[in-house]
């Protein structure tokens, strides 16, 4: 009994002591990184990726450096990259993998699925892409306040889409819609301006191909379908004609429109498909927001007034959004997600995605908005 | 063979069933589950599964029906009345091997985790020394102390659950349309298909005779096999939203996926934390297979229990440093499923008209008297 007992503490402290004996990574000797790019090389089936690695080290001070390398796959691009670092090259603190415009064009999806085969890679990393060579973006030497450059892109594109001013496009996220009949991801695009790097729009993929772009400000409209916001911002441009009774007395007319900015914005949209046969949906949008800035002065406190800009703010909605899913039938991207809605019918047969984009050409959307403004800054 | 006669203070209440069969049902195949099932009965998983659990009440109903006739036996002494001696040693040799299977399923599964996630090269013999180690020591203190490790275990890794409260915030909607639109053909094989991940339900037939009161046994049983349907049925519901169709397809481990978005500022990767947490998931499971294992062999041979559960942890040892390839790892956990398929779910009601016949007997006897 007594031997048991000696061999069972023996063996439970190994428990605590072996465990130090396993492979150990000294967080001194790593070169984190924070960003890769990649971009077609010159050379046949070749990449290279530009690597941002960081390390932690409390004596250096530009703790950040650029390496450029060539390879085939992945694993060559980080092993050729590691020829040229005393670091040990790990990529468990990736935040954002850029991809160049040829690459996009290709189709990012192989290289993406590599990504995501790799236990040590999180599912929330940031896929984004740029017109711009990516070594010419990653290379920007403004990157304000932060340590490296991936940790500042990581840092822009949080902040938009925390803002609700992007669609969240993490690596989980594109795959998923990658993978889903009748949904496209859209990319953000991080080009360089004026040496620092920047968001400049968002780009239409075709599974993972890239075929076009919108702006910042339709973005807005393709949230309010597919997406919720809390408090999202919007500025509308409403023709002054229908206000021209409610203007101000003291207010002298130049132009003749009037911009409005409405914040804390929250939506409900329920898209729904009202006839399968012609491929016909019905969204209903219902918009709240709240008004903070007006170009020109408009007695709001007048009941009238407001209920002029509302119906001019719905007018204005579904102009841009028919214009928006215009665009997206014309590069044949649905990234509103019509066909997920199609699917989910139990009138819709089973499709597959070549069948989708086929008859994507010739749905028809009816949008229906309600808006209601809620109140109106401190000033009545 | 005789009849158990338990001291009273190696005695457990019944209530504690709830936890002990939960967690023996609970552990690696959860963490591929959705996606097996997903394959087959897709966005309409949630029948197979109410479906499995309906099924998995009617085998529990008969177990309890079975272990109620023979009073105070396990099922080494079942098997021995209703077959004879000689047969009955030989199912029991079955359900030995049985259990052991189980055990080293569990063990291999746990073990690929630990490579895949952490420490790709850390030998396999030597994770799972570390387990076995844990193990030997819960099980040597035994039964009370094995289903008291088991509920201290639940309740510190129950919690887990909450974490999927980001993947939930993520979820589509739209995945889960249309319903019933699955044939029914793929929803039973569904229900096939989720046969290994609810074996475990198989402690009832050692630990009733430590059960101090028995009467309580079958709502008891009842209520820990509802916990562990909902909690399947919870998490194949995230994870169908969570991923999209294809998407699920593709992932191995779906559970241990979702664990891939959450982050903490102390714990940019919680994923990693998971599988090291995973342990505590496992463990009871190990705990309580392994005390089965050694309690049955003792039964069934009048070996020393000690000695049962050391040779089942050196041959562990040697069959983990063997097994450490996916594919060969695949195909065992596949034949674990369709062994259990017999000897778990079927087995009951293969016991049950000897049961019946028995408990006529014992009227007729009550009659004469």
């Amino acid at each position: 009994m007594q031997k048991i007992k000696q061999l069972m503490l023996v063996s439970i402290s190994c428990l605590f002591f072996l465990t130090g004996c396993l492979e150990s990574n000294i967080l001194e000797e790593l070169g984190i990184v924070t960003i890769y790019g990649f971009d077609k090389a010159e050379k046949e089936n070749t990449l290279r990726a530009t690597t941002v690695l960081f390390q932690f080290n409390p004596d250096i001070t530009d703790a950040s450096q650029i390496i450029t390398s060539e390879g085939h796959t992945f694993r060559e691009l980080r092993n050729n990259a590691n020829k040229k670092s005393g670091y040990k090259i790990v990529s468990g603190q990736l935040r954002t993998v850029l991809f160049g415009p040829e690459l996009s064009k290709e189709g990012i999806f192989p290289y993406l699925d590599t990504l995501e085969r790799d236990a040590s890679i999180s599912d929330m990393v940031f896929v984004a892409m740029s017109t711009q060579p990516t070594e010419e973006v990653l290379t920007a030497s403004n990157y304000e306040q932060s340590p490296n450059i991936g940790t500042y892109i990581q840092r822009l594109i949080d902040t938009a889409v925390r803002d609700e001013r992007l669609i969240s496009n993490t690596l989980h996220e594109f795959t998923r819609k990658f993978f889903e009949v009748g949904h496209d991801p859209l990319v953000p695009i991080i080009n360089n301006y004026q040496d620092k790097a920047q968001i400049s729009g968002l780009a239409v993929f075709q599974n993972d191909k890239h075929v076009g772009e919108i702006s910042l400000e339709e973005t807005f409209y393709v949230r309010l379908i597919s997406d919720k916001f809390n408090s999202g911002q919007v500025e509308m441009k409403l023709p002054l004609k229908v206000l021209q009774n409610y203007l101000e007395e003291y207010e002298k007319v130049t132009t003749d429109v009037v911009y409005v900015v409405l914040d804390q914005i929250n939506n409900r949209a329920d898209v729904e498909l009202s006839n399968p046969e012609g491929l016909q949906f019905r969204v209903k949008l219902d918009i709240e927001g709240r008004i903070v800035e007006l170009s020109e002065r408009i007695d709001l406190s007048n009941k009238k007034a407001l209920e002029a800009i509302e119906k001019e703010i719905n007018n204005e909605v579904v102009e841009n959004l028919q214009a928006l899913i215009q665009k997206s039938k014309e590069l044949n991207a649905d990234f509103f997600g019509f066909g997920k809605t199609y699917v989910a019918t139990k009138h819709g047969k089973k499709i597959t995605e070549e069948q989708w984009r086929d008859m994507y050409k010739d749905i028809q959307v009816e949008i229906d908005v309600k808006s209601r403004i809620r109140s109106y800054g401190i000033v009545e | 063979m005789k009849s158990l006669s338990v001291p009273k203070d190696n005695q457990i209440k019944a209530a504690y069933l709830i936890i002990a069969i939960h967690t023996v049902q609970v552990g690696v195949g959860i963490a591929g589950y959705p996606r097996l099932v997903f394959m087959d009965a897709k966005q309409d998983s949630w029948i197979s599964i109410i479906i499995t659990g309906l099924i998995l009440s009617l085998v529990i109903a008969c177990m309890v029906f079975i272990l109620n006739t023979y009073k105070n036996q396990d099922l080494a002494g079942i098997l021995c009345t209703a077959f004879g001696n000689i047969i009955g040693k030989f199912f029991s040799m079955i359900f030995v091997v049985y259990f052991l299977v189980l055990f080293l399923s569990v063990i291999i599964n746990y073990v690929e985790f630990v490579q895949v996630f952490i420490f790709p090269k850390m030998a396999s013999w030597f994770i799972g020394l570390l387990l076995l180690i844990l193990v030997w020591y819960a099980v040597y203190g035994g039964i009370r102390v094995a289903v008291g490790a088991s509920i201290v275990f639940f309740l510190s890794s129950i919690w887990m659950v909450g974490l999927l409260s980001k993947p939930i915030s993520l979820i589509e909607v739209r995945n889960y349309l249309p319903i019933f639109s699955t044939p029914w053909k793929d929803v039973l094989k569904g229900v096939l298909i989720s046969s290994y991940t609810f074996l475990g339900f198989e402690l009832l037939w050692v630990i009733y005779p430590f059960i101090y009161d028995k009467k309580n046994v079958a709502k008891y049983s009842q209520f820990s096999i509802l916990i562990t349907v909902v909690m399947y049925l919870f998490i194949t519901m995230v994870a169908i939203g969570y991923f999209s169709p294809k998407q699920l397809e593709q992932k191995v481990w779906p559970l241990l996926t979702m664990f891939k978005v959450i982050s903490f500022p102390m714990f940019e990767r919680f994923d990693i934390l998971a599988v090291a947490l995973w342990i505590i998931v496992i463990l009871p499971n190990l705990i309580l297979l392994a005390w089965m294992f050694s309690f049955t062999c003792k039964r069934a041979h009048g070996w020393k229990q000690k000695h049962c559960l050391v040779g089942l942890v050196i041959f562990s040892l040697g069959f983990i440093a063997i097994f450490d390839d996916r594919e060969l790892i695949n195909k065992f956990t596949d034949y674990t499923g369709q062994i259990g398929l017999v000897l778990g779910w079927a087995f009951p009601f293969i016991l049950l008209p000897f049961a019946i016949k028995h408990r006529m007997k014992g009227k007729k006897k009550n009659a004469k008297n």
